[in-house]
């Protein structure tokens, strides 16, 4: 028995199995763009649907459920770069990037030029980038993700192509 | 859209690409430990219990049964498995093949191949025709050995098996029940761990009907052959299971890669069915792969890098490739080149024909190093390598 307009556990379970078939691994992909290697992709993904399971009975509008974990993967992104400062002096090892020359799990030298690039932008620029040429989102529906106004998704989108173009020598 | 913003699609496309659906691991399933921070998986691993219960009913174990189930090279580690007590070498080229005693390197016995491909019984001077030669050895466990024997000038090649006892000693000479023959010169062989299938690589046939290169395998239980054309292949290697192909290309400087492609690929052009896993020019401009080697799990890719055409010494590297990561790691590293290149059919150990730094090269003779390398643990042990000449020898182990 549950509460009206709430959704049963079993119902709840059956939202994140399916959510995560559908969406988990294009998740996953935008978090490797983001932290670089595809194992703290995955940690991040999975907590993000954690946090969904619990935060589901408190969802009201289904329909916005992967805009909910575009954010909290975005969001869980941004923690492991803030950890990642954090034990920098103690020489941590992590992953190389899948851009690296280290990782080499992408062939083509262009493609990890471009990627090089992209991780030499900001954090929130490179959130940005990701969440427009990789899953070709709207600037409306990125400003909401971030929680940020169009117009700074627009002027960021702008700054990024700026500099990415003199490092590319490509006209933005 | 701009030049700029394409490239930008195309680079993020390729970082995709690096997830593959089956690598990732399901809901509520636990990381491996890693040496760095982050999300950690213990962290929220116990709030999982409900989910997980239910993942694990509907999803892990349906996708278990249908995917190939990833494991990663950080979360095992390798049991210890004995080497093949004997290789085979063959430093003619053609018949007699000697079995030697691996540790030592003393002859233990000579297999006979048959004078004339296709007949059904070895003759005592195989050799003596001059024109049949041998194009590749492969065993899957050491054992059970599978040879092919080439015709100058003919578009064809002759397949044997034959086994090894405890001794080391042969069996007779058979042919290869479920390939005899194959219409190409076959230059490398491959066995799946299983038994189960067999891969090749031939060479272009000229002539009035004229053939491309390709890579082929060849399912054993049902005899179904599967070809994909790629020009130039080298250093074939299969799962134990049978399910996916490695072979390198070094079609021009600085384009050498490993290639991986799944052996349920329909036929067709090999490019546009495999991907590429390793480009050599990641770990210098000039270095071309001089050998690869997939573990029988699927998990690993072991390869060799070596400059090519470099003035001086250059830096000869054993990797290993984490294919479920991507991450590659250093196994083994020397000045100069590594030479021929053995693994054993565990794909544990390889061994080294090394050409020894400072020694003086005379015409035809250099004197060779034989070295055996664990890959667990990137120890390298010599062995006794006065048998080998100067020339060295294709070895199978």
């Amino acid at each position: 028995m549950t509460r009206r307009g709430q959704p049963a556990p079993a119902a709840a379970e059956d939202v994140v199995t399916s959510l995560f078939r559908a969406h988990g691994v294009s998740l996953i992909r935008l978090a490797v763009m983001l932290v670089g290697d595809q194992a703290t992709a995955e940690d991040v993904v999975q907590d993000a649907f954690l946090g969904f399971h619990r935060a589901w009975p408190r969802l009201r509008e289904a329909d916005k459920a992967l805009g909910y974990l575009r954010a909290s993967v975005v969001n869980g992104c941004r923690s492991v770069h803030r950890a990642r400062r954090r034990t920098l002096p103690r020489r941590v090892e992590y992953d190389p990037p899948v851009w690296s020359a280290e990782s080499a799990v992408i062939a083509e030298h262009d493609r990890r030029e471009v990627l090089a690039a992209v991780a030499r932008l900001p954090l929130r620029a490179r959130e940005i980038m990701a969440l427009r040429y990789y899953l070709d989102l709207p600037q409306d529906e990125i400003a909401a993700i971030l929680g940020v106004s169009r117009g700074t998704v627009s002027s960021t989108i702008s700054r990024a192509l700026a500099t990415l173009g003199r490092d590319l020598q490509e006209e933005p | 859209m701009s030049r700029l913003e394409g490239r930008l699609r195309d680079a993020y496309r390729g970082a995709a690409d690096t997830v593959v659906p089956a690598t990732v691991r399901d809901l509520g399933e636990p990381a491996a430990p890693r040496p760095r921070p982050g999300p950690q998986p213990t962290r929220w691993w116990r709030g999982l219990t409900p989910l997980a219960a239910a993942a694990a009913v509907i999803v892990i174990a349906v996708l278990a049964a249908v995917l190939p189930k990833p494991s990663s090279q950080d979360q095992q580690s390798p049991a210890p498995a004995a080497a093949p007590k004997f290789l085979i070498a063959d430093p003619r080229g053609r018949s007699p093949l000697d079995v030697r005693d691996a540790a030592t390197g003393a002859l233990v016995a000579t297999v006979t191949l048959p004078t004339e491909p296709g007949s059904q019984a070895p003759t005592a001077n195989a050799a003596a025709d001059g024109r049949t030669y041998i194009g590749s050895v492969a065993t899957a466990d050491g054992y059970h050995y599978v040879v092919s024997l080439n015709r100058l000038n003919h578009c064809r090649s002759w397949l044997y098996e034959f086994q090894l006892n405890a001794r080391g000693q042969p069996s007779a000479v058979r042919p290869f029940a479920a390939l005899p023959t194959v219409g190409a010169q076959l230059l490398g062989l491959t066995v799946s761990g299983d038994g189960q299938m067999i891969g090749y690589d031939t060479l272009a046939c000229p002539g009035s009907a004229p053939q491309p290169f390709y890579v082929a395998v060849t399912d054993i239980r049902t005899g179904q052959t599967k070809r994909w054309t790629t020009p130039a292949a080298g250093f074939l290697s299969l799962t134990a299971d049978g399910s996916m192909l490695y072979y390198t290309l070094n079609l021009q400087p600085g384009t050498s890669v490993v290639r991986g492609m799944p052996t349920s690929a329909a036929p067709g052009p090999a490019a546009d069915r495999s991907r590429t896993v390793v480009q050599a020019a990641a770990f210098g401009p000039a270095d071309e792969v001089a050998f690869a080697a997939i573990s029988p799990d699927g998990s690993a890719l072991y390869f060799a890098t070596y400059p090519e055409g470099s003035s001086g010494p250059g830096i000869g590297q054993v990797r290993a490739l984490n294919l479920a990561t991507g991450r590659s790691r250093v196994v083994y590293t020397r000045v100069g080149q590594l030479g021929l290149v053995t693994a054993d059919p565990a794909v544990q150990n390889f061994l080294l024909q090394i050409q020894q730094r400072g020694a003086i090269q005379q015409r035809g003779a250099i004197p060779l190093r034989l070295a055996r390398l664990d890959l667990a643990t990137g120890r390298v042990t010599d062995l006794p390598s006065g048998w080998l000449g100067p020339a060295g020898s294709v070895l199978t182990w």
